[in-house]
């Protein structure tokens, strides 16, 4: 078993814009423009950023339920058998192009047929933000719950009400909630049969897609200790988006912050609380309220919004905002770095800052 | 330091079709001059609802029941304040976007699709600065006429000047009249006798009634070809926007005001919001969650901008937010709520220091801090059915610490120490 | 582990009746406090009952066809209510009492299946059109409006030729002119519940398309269908009447109430000297069409005062 769960390899994902009076695609929403990310397996990996930063596409992508524009996502696959699929796709030799196509048929998410798909659903799932939203108004929470095992037909009959109570004890419910509606619960118990929705079917990788930005203070932090001890238990992979910073420490091992559709720094959390290169990382740090009246703290201020993925700036995306803009960030795109211990850093100026 | 607003003991249901919402629970809060207060707590516990009872904008089914809202804002009324639930409709109008100005969350939606930003901003001083922004247009018409014009220019602004003069006359007039009902109302403020409680509801009716006397100026202004000149007073009406956006930061001012606010960002619409609110240079601003939809610079942003206003024009701020990282970072003192109860108002350095109440201590430690240390601590339980609330201390079934008087009676608000109210039995050493 | 903290809330009694029924029970509830409502209810009750029992309160005299109207005689002109004809004649002594019991059958029959056609049509090609979008989407749509564009009369006057006179042309004409109405409105519902979260969590949960077509979208989309379809019974009965007026439903002698009015068409001014001679030729059918349309349209009110998701609790 490789260590490596998801390896996600020049991933992009653009929206075309139409325009014109034959809808001719006129632009494109840059919403992932070239990612590449390796989400080890047991981890909760985070995955910050603002609106825009595409942080929902991509976790959306990752599960198939947006189809990627290009690049590659490799789930469950030894390293060795990557390495190789990817070389021969350097070498772009015609005659490999049909053996490409056929190995990347098993082992890409991207480029999975239906039934490799139907088997992946048993493996991801996903908690989204809103839990009024996530859960059909007119379903009883048995039939919610049990929702993943009845469709990939997993289960049958008498034993599903029997899984499902199961699952609803696991997140802390009960028998006496299976035949009602989602609106009679608060947001945080539907969460929870959210959340117990996402573990029916014994899934190896959950994307957490803000799981807790709808829902009050106390209750967010019931589930957030949900949330851990349940990745403990279940050995699970989680994928954490969040735009809050202080929660996203809470739970991940490593956190990834994205800017305009790019990764712009990658860290272990607490390296990079400690240890912020990139100037976005810094301003981000600098601009979350913290719970403590005591501290004296520099705060950055950006100028200007946070812009559209539609056009990106030229070269480093973040330099119209930069407060250590020079000419070479205007000029030349920085690559990723590796700055040791597994911090990555896009930037062209990370050492003197 | 003064006070500036205070409500004692209020109380306001929602009769809703499940039942009876007793929002709020007797809530006193008090502002003073010169501070940013701030109002945290979880959704349904009443933060919004005592805000806009204050400025008596509760939506129907709402109804305030009891307390009173005390406001001291001019020199005059130090002393004694008045209470503006019990004041006309009018007299709320004149105070709303005046002297208390109110931002809420979304941007987007406090803004008019359909009319310009130019226009939306100048409300403010269309309504409430008139007087002025007439006196001004005349003193720019008689400058303009002292020089020399075509025969026909002049004609019109001679024209132009004399209607606005009429209206000028007229509006002074009427607040003449105004003023004279105030004042007699201020000297009634106390009294409760029969009597002055008769001419009181009287003098309110009048006020609600009284227009201003119709003139030709008046009348013109009602016609949509006569009313071609007021386009002089919007000319001056925008100086004035343009002017106030650009000490706001926004960019470019003149071309935004002809703008709409679908073109503009998040972040740039709250600033036009927090314009419209600043334009008559408040006394109070509300900011209900203001920057709960932005994004975290953002955030940043307009928060230096409310810090940075504070100094310069407003008095006052009242915070709400759910955010005890805001909370710390922008205001001076703080009032944990609870289910439309006080639970604890304190300095906020002293608040995160040292919390009294039972509720505050579990908020504080349920929020993810910078140097965590082990698991979120949680509070058991879920926020209460404010149909059918728990007896006496409406935090009873959640308290750690719940002992057998904390569900007879609501526990009164006391001094703990200097500044530090708190709403729990555990203070109370078993006075009543 | 903290959620062992979190006790199982004790205010939710084990649930004694279906949930199902639950719901159902609190919307008739509120559906029975509303004046209009109850009204509208007991305007159709008595239109059922007088189709229900209409062989007991009308015998029909030929029990093959119990829409032929019995007539007395061959007098032309129409007799005034007496006691052998309680609400009077129509020409040719057509009694009108029989006519008005035996007619709510059909005014039922065209209403309930035209409205169920309609909405089977449009539950079908709406889903269609909403749930795949794209080019099945604008094909569904701009044959819609082509249908929108067709004039009722020329349409209905065609199917006569082609069908014959009688209800059944008219019933066809009806399903054809409101296709789209249905379609649209599924359609546009369609279009909100898909982009719902609980949708995509369908998907990453394995479900195909007609899982989710079925348990998830329709579901949730089909309330402002019926919505207009219970708005929309009485609207079709009128429009029936309408056509059948103009000659294009039954026969003369048949129990409609809109073929009724249609054999009047000479007779609805009276003689010079008494212009309100036959009254009751066009009062009585008129009154008993909007009786009827009235009963659906309060009926259809109170269905959507209680299924519409934006109403205020009060």
């Amino acid at each position: 078993m490789s260590d490596v769960l998801i390896d996600i390899r020049r991933l992009k994902k653009y929206y075309p814009v139409k325009g014109g009076v034959f809808r001719r695609t006129v632009a494109n929403v840059k919403a992932v423009d070239g990612v590449d990310l390796k989400i080890a397996r047991g981890e909760c990996l985070g995955l910050v950023g603002e609106s825009g930063c595409g942080k929902t596409t991509l976790g959306k992508t990752i599960l198939r339920l947006h189809e990627a524009t290009e690049g590659r996502i490799y789930f469950d696959q030894p390293q060795e058998a990557i390495a190789e699929v990817e070389q021969m796709l350097a070498s772009g030799q015609d005659g490999e192009r049909a053996r490409v196509a056929a190995r990347l048929q098993q082992m890409d998410i991207t480029r999975m047929g239906g039934g490799a798909i139907r088997a992946l659903r048993q493996k991801m799932n996903i908690v989204f933000q809103d839990p009024s939203n996530s859960l059909n108004p007119r379903m009883l929470i048995r039939d919610i719950v049990a929702e993943p095992l009845v469709a990939q037909g997993l289960v049958r009959g008498r034993d599903v009400e029997r899984k499902v109570l199961g699952l609803l004890e696991v997140v802390g419910m009960g028998a006496g909630h299976l035949k009602r509606y989602p609106h009679e619960f608060s947001g945080g118990q539907r969460q929870r049969i959210a959340i117990a929705r996402a573990l029916a079917t014994n899934p190896q990788f959950i994307l957490m897609d803000e799981p807790t930005s709808a829902l009050d203070v106390s209750v967010q932090a019931q589930i957030l200790n949900l949330l851990k001890n349940l990745q403990r238990d279940f050995q699970l992979t989680y994928l954490f988006v969040t735009h809050h910073l202080l929660v996203v420490k809470y739970t991940s091992d490593r956190i990834a912050v994205m800017y305009l559709g790019k990764v712009v720094e990658l860290s272990a959390t607490a390296e990079l609380f400690e240890r912020p290169l990139h100037p976005y990382t810094k301003a981000l740090l600098s601009a979350i309220p913290i719970p403590d009246p005591e501290t004296g703290r520099e705060r950055i201020i950006l100028s200007g919004d946070v812009p559209n993925p539609v056009n990106p700036p030229e070269a480093c995306r973040f330099h119209p905002r930069c407060p250590y803009v020079k000419d070479v960030c205007r000029e030349v795109e920085p690559p990723l770095e590796d700055v040791g211990q597994g911090h990555i850093v896009a930037c062209h100026r990370w050492r003197e800052i | 330091m003064e006070k500036l607003i205070e409500t004692r003991e209020l109380y306001t249901d929602f009769n809703t079709f499940e039942g009876v919402v007793k929002a709020l629970n007797g809530v006193s809060v008090v502002v003073n001059e010169g501070e940013t207060y701030g109002l945290v707590g979880e959704s349904g516990c009443g933060k919004s609802v005592t805000v806009r009872s204050m400025m008596r904008i509760v939506q129907a089914p709402g109804r305030i029941v009891d307390g009173k809202v005390v406001i001291f804002f001019r020199a005059e009324d130090r002393s004694r304040g008045i209470d503006i639930l019990r004041r006309s409709e009018t007299y709320m109008t004149s105070l709303r976007g005046d002297s208390i100005s109110m931002i809420f969350q979304e941007a987007s939606t406090s803004l008019n699709p359909v009319l310009s930003i130019g226009y939306q901003v100048g409300e403010s001083f269309r309504f409430h600065r008139r007087t002025q922004m007439l006196e001004e247009t005349i003193q720019e018409l008689e400058a303009e006429l002292s020089g020399s014009l075509f025969f026909l220019a002049r004609g019109w602004k001679r024209t132009q000047r004399g209607l606005f003069r009429r209206e000028l006359s007229v509006l002074k007039a009427y607040e003449a009249d105004i003023d004279r009902i105030d004042h007699e109302l201020y000297a009634l403020e106390d009294k409760t006798d029969r009597d002055s409680l008769r001419r009181k509801a009287l003098l309110n009716r009048r006020r609600d009634r009284l227009r201003e006397k119709s003139g030709l100026a008046e009348l013109a202004k009602r016609f949509p070809f006569l009313s071609f000149y007021q386009r002089r007073l919007d000319r001056t009406i925008t100086r004035h926007v343009v002017e106030l956006l650009r000490s706001l930061g926004v960019a470019n001012p003149e071309r935004i005001v002809d703008g709409y606010p679908h073109e503009l960002s998040g972040g740039m619409q709250q600033r036009i919001v927090i314009a419209i609110a600043l334009a008559c240079h408040p006394v109070l601003l509300i900011a209900d969650e203001p920057t709960s939809n932005l994004d975290v610079t953002i955030q940043a942003q307009i928060i230096d901008l409310i810090k940075s206003l504070k100094e310069s024009i407003i008095s006052s701020v009242l915070f709400i937010t759910h955010d005890l990282g805001l909370v710390a970072e922008v205001c001076d003192r703080a009032s944990v709520m609870y289910a439309g109860d006080i639970a604890e108002t304190a300095e906020v350095r002293e608040l995160f220091r040292n919390p009294l109440h039972p509720y505050a201590q579990g908020l504080l430690r349920s929020v993810p801090k910078v140097e965590q240390v082990g698991e979120l601590e949680t509070i058991p339980g879920s926020v209460p059915n404010l149909i059918d609330p728990p007896s006496g201390c409406r935090f009873h079934p959640r308290c750690p610490h719940r002992m057998e008087v904390c569900p007879q009676r609501k526990p009164p608000l006391i001094e703990h120490s200097e500044g530090h109210w708190v709403a729990c039995y555990l203070y109370t050493d078993g006075e009543q | 582990m903290s959620t062992e903290v979190l006790q199982k809330p004790t205010n939710l009694p084990p649930v004694t009746r279906h949930p199902g029924w639950r719901e159902f029970s609190f919307s008739m509830k509120r559906l029975l406090k509303n004046p209009l409502t109850i009204i509208g209810l007991v305007i159709i009750l008595f239109f059922v009952f007088l189709a229900v029992f209409a062989p007991v309160l009308a015998p029909p005299p030929r029990p093959h066809d119990p829409f032929l109207m019995p007539h007395d005689g061959w007098q032309i002109n129409p007799s005034p209510p007496s006691a052998k004809n309680p609400l009077g004649t129509l020409p040719s002594q057509y009694d009108i009492l029989y006519g008005v019991i035996w007619g709510t059958r059909n005014a039922f029959r065209i209403g309930i299946l035209v409205v169920a056609a309609n909405l089977a049509v449009g539950l079908v090609l709406g889903s269609i059109a909403g749930y795949f979008g794209g080019i099945i989407d604008e094909v569904v749509m701009r044959i819609a409006d082509i249908f929108y564009a067709i004039p009722i009369l020329v349409m209905a006057m065609a199917l006569v030729v082609a069908l014959g006179r009688g209800l059944q042309s008219v019933v066809v004409v009806l399903i054809i002119l409101n296709w789209p109405t249905y379609t649209r409105v599924i359609r546009s519902e369609i279009l909100v519940v898909r982009n719902m979260d609980f949708i995509l969590a369908a998907r990453a949960s394995g479900a195909s398309h007609l899982r989710i077509l079925f348990r998830h979208v329709l579901p949730n989309s089909i309330f402002s269908a019926i919505i207009v379809a219970s708005m929309n019974v009485g609207v079709t009965v009128l429009i029936a009447a309408a056509l059948s007026f103009l000659g294009l439903g039954s026969d003369t002698g048949y129990a409609d109430w809109g073929a009724m009015v249609s054999t009047c068409r000479n007779f609805i001014v009276g003689p010079a000297d008494n212009r309100l001679a036959y009254w009751y030729l066009v009062f009585i059918p008129g009154f008993t069409i909007a009786l009827f349309v009235l009963g659906w349209n309060l009926l259809g009110d109170a269905v959507r005062d209680v299924f519409d998701p934006r109403m205020r609790r009060k």
